[in-house]
């Protein structure tokens, strides 16, 4: 009855026939079974598991490679690596998945505007600090006090000038290089997501303050805009400027410093610079959705991911700035300045990209359109 | 048990009418549900946090009067009738050679055809950026041949990316006007030639004629395809030819504005519509004429 409309069954065989198939389908089974069992873990370990996303790619690749293990080693708590989307539809996906009491995941990577997002729908789940004790390792600006404790700084990235030597001759020392004279020279990045925002802000009036209200987001693009004619890609996606960039289609522009370093580990002749102005520090937080149930491998997870082994780790493998002080560290000068700086950073303006997101959109949009 | 209750053709009549009411209701369910959507997340009010508030307010399409928008609007329309109108004057002397080969190279031409669609249009508009580059791209053959003095990179421009755009549909206009072309009846060309027509007399007044429809469709399907694109003019055009597809992208992704997006898109498919009712009208008065 059951195998009649297999495909490729005969259904005038014999019951014996039948049988004898069954019965070897059966014998595959068990093999199966006996081949994988090595492969089982004990179910008290199997308990001990967690989700954890962040971006896809490369950073994933390395998170699944050598962060998780570490942390198993030291926990017994196994990590199932799951890649998370950029941008809005993250939040949107998560949201819904989170209401239905399902979220994919764990814990997530976030963005600080995707915190305050995600805050104000009730997305995250609050953390009881004494079960975070390394908390207290974290650099001071990533143990300010905050509305809910739902965050925890996970890792930091820059975006630096990134150029290539053989187009830009001399290497440019200051931001500042992007508004002189350079034709066609630029790849920067688009929209409200954009760093030129800090950029201009910092060059042009002295610090990302103005970014607070709309008048002064209006002065800031009015500045960015005066580099239409220097910008020759004006990218949203980092494949777009990770070709023009191998490809000598742009001279430089504002990328991003882990990846530049990968393109150089790969052969490609770019030098990433941190201007003396600082290169502009986004820094992402590990948060867990509220319908996670995995609420004790969570905080030993975040109090791992506060750990200088940890963060030499995520220094070493992932390319990611520490967030605890480097003389916390025990990471070589050559391993501290592949991934980071001593000079100043740029801050993002994180509470303007949330309040005006849509007006710093619109506004861009007309910019660069115009 | 019902069938039973009417009589032969009722029956049969009923029997059809099941069967032909799943692929109706499955595109009403894929095509209608989403458009529903659209809409009512078009006329609600902006939620920075989330997707949209509950309520109902014009202010998105209130938007929409933007000059840079329905500059992008135009860009759409504009860029998809010139992709429609080159694809159509490529594809079909192509379709016309095609069939004029042996059968054998017929199927090689079109499974090459059919390959490419399997590409995605990510993968091809990348390709396409490093093939315009300046370092090994297209105008260092072309410093080569002695045609141009030094190696230049040829984007963002909109040349590039209405050649990749073409490059996307020519497949769909050639398989579109295959079956015309090659079930056309050659005798009646030859007939034209045996009475002293030029070739390219008999070419205009003889196949021109039987096969001005299914070139109008392969045109207006080319123009469809075209104007909702967005990777292309985002990886190889300037922004200020970026097509509404783009805005409708970046409102949406980056500004968090779904609403904004939503209006936009109703927008562009109302702009569409238009088009293709109107290439259509235009195509049944030549015909009538002709």
């Amino acid at each position: 009855m059951t195998d009649r409309n297999l495909p490729g069954s005969h259904s005038n065989q014999s019951g014996k026939g039948r049988t004898s198939r069954r019965a070897v389908l059966r014998g595959a089974g068990i093999a199966a079974a006996a081949l994988s069992m090595p492969f089982i873990r004990p179910v008290h370990a199997a308990d001990r598991s967690l989700k954890v996303a962040t971006f896809g790619g490369y950073f994933e690749h390395m998170f699944a490679e050598h962060i998780y293990p570490a942390f198993a080693k030291a926990t017994g708590i196994a990590v199932q690596s799951i890649e998370q989307p950029e941008g809005a539809q993250f939040m949107f996906q998560l949201n819904e998945a989170n209401k239905a009491g399902a979220p994919p995941m764990d814990i997530c990577c976030c963005d600080p505007v995707q915190v305050l997002r995600g805050r104000a729908q009730n997305l995250w789940r609050g953390f009881d600090p004494a079960r975070i004790p390394n908390f207290s390792q974290l650099s001071s600006k990533f143990q300010a006090s905050q509305p809910a404790f739902d965050n925890i700084a996970a890792m930091s990235w820059y975006m630096t000038f990134v150029i290539n030597p053989d187009e830009l001759k001399p290497a440019p020392e200051s931001w500042a290089v992007l508004w002189d004279e350079h034709p066609n020279a630029w790849g920067i990045e688009s929209g409200s997501v954009s760093p030129i925002l800090e950029i201009a802000a910092t060059i042009h009036f002295g610090g990302i303050d103005l970014l607070s209200t709309q008048e002064g987001i209006d002065k800031v693009i009015g500045k960015i805009a005066e580099l239409k004619g220097n910008v020759k890609l004006w990218w949203q996606d980092e494949g777009t400027m990770q070709t023009a960039l191998v490809n000598d289609e742009v001279a430089g522009g504002t990328y991003m410093h882990d990846t530049a370093m990968v393109m150089i580990k790969n052969g490609t002749p770019v030098r990433s610079i941190f201007p003396k102005e600082g290169a502009v520090e986004n820094t992402n937080f590990w948060c867990q959705p509220s319908a996670s149930t995995k609420i004790d491998e969570a905080l030993e997870f975040l109090n791992f991911s506060c750990t200088p082994e940890a963060q030499e780790l995520i220094a070493r493998f992932v390319g990611s700035a520490p967030v605890i002080d480097r003389g916390k560290l025990n990471l070589t000068d050559q391993e501290f300045t592949a991934v980071s700086s001593d000079g100043p950073s740029i801050q993002t303006a994180t509470q303007a990209r949330y309040q005006f997101t849509d007006y710093i959109e619109r506004q861009f949009t007309k910019m660069v359109t115009s | 048990m019902i069938l039973g209750l009417v009589n032969a053709p009722q029956a049969r009549r009923l029997r059809l009418g099941v069967l032909l009411s799943w692929p109706m209701l499955s595109l009403l369910g894929l095509g209608g549900i989403p458009f529903i959507l659209l809409l009512r997340i078009s006329v609600a009010p902006h939620d920075p946090n989330g997707m949209w508030m509950p309520g109902v307010t014009l202010h998105a399409y209130g938007a929409l009067a933007e000059p840079e928008l329905l500059g992008a609007l135009f860009d759409s329309v504009e860029m998809a009738v010139i992709v429609g109108a080159i694809s159509v004057g490529l594809g079909f002397p192509l379709t016309y050679l095609i069939t004029r080969m042996r059968r054998r190279l017929q199927v090689v031409w079109l499974v090459f055809l059919l390959a490419t669609l399997s590409l995605s249009d990510v993968l091809i508009a990348f390709s396409w950026q490093v093939m315009l580059s300046k370092r090994i791209g297209l105008s260092n053959i072309f410093v080569a041949l002695g045609l141009m003095s030094a190696p230049e990179s040829l984007t963002p421009s909109s040349g590039a990316v209405i050649a990749c755009l073409v490059y996307l549909v020519l497949p769909f206009t050639v398989l579109t006007l295959f079956p015309v072309l090659s079930r056309l009846n050659y005798d009646l060309i030859e007939a034209a030639r045996t009475l002293g027509a030029s070739p390219w007399r008999a070419f205009a007044s003889v196949v021109v004629p039987l096969t001005k429809g299914p070139a109008m469709i392969a045109f207006v399907m080319a123009m469809v395809l075209t104007v909702g694109t967005y990777v292309p003019p985002l990886v190889l055009g300037r922004p200020q030819h970026w097509p509404m597809a783009v805005l409708i992208g970046s409102t949406a992704l980056a500004g968090h504005d779904l609403p904004g997006a939503s209006a936009m898109s109703m927008l562009l498919l109302a702009a569409t519509v238009l088009l293709a009712i109107g290439a259509a009208q235009a195509a049944r008065t030549r015909l009538r004429k002709s």
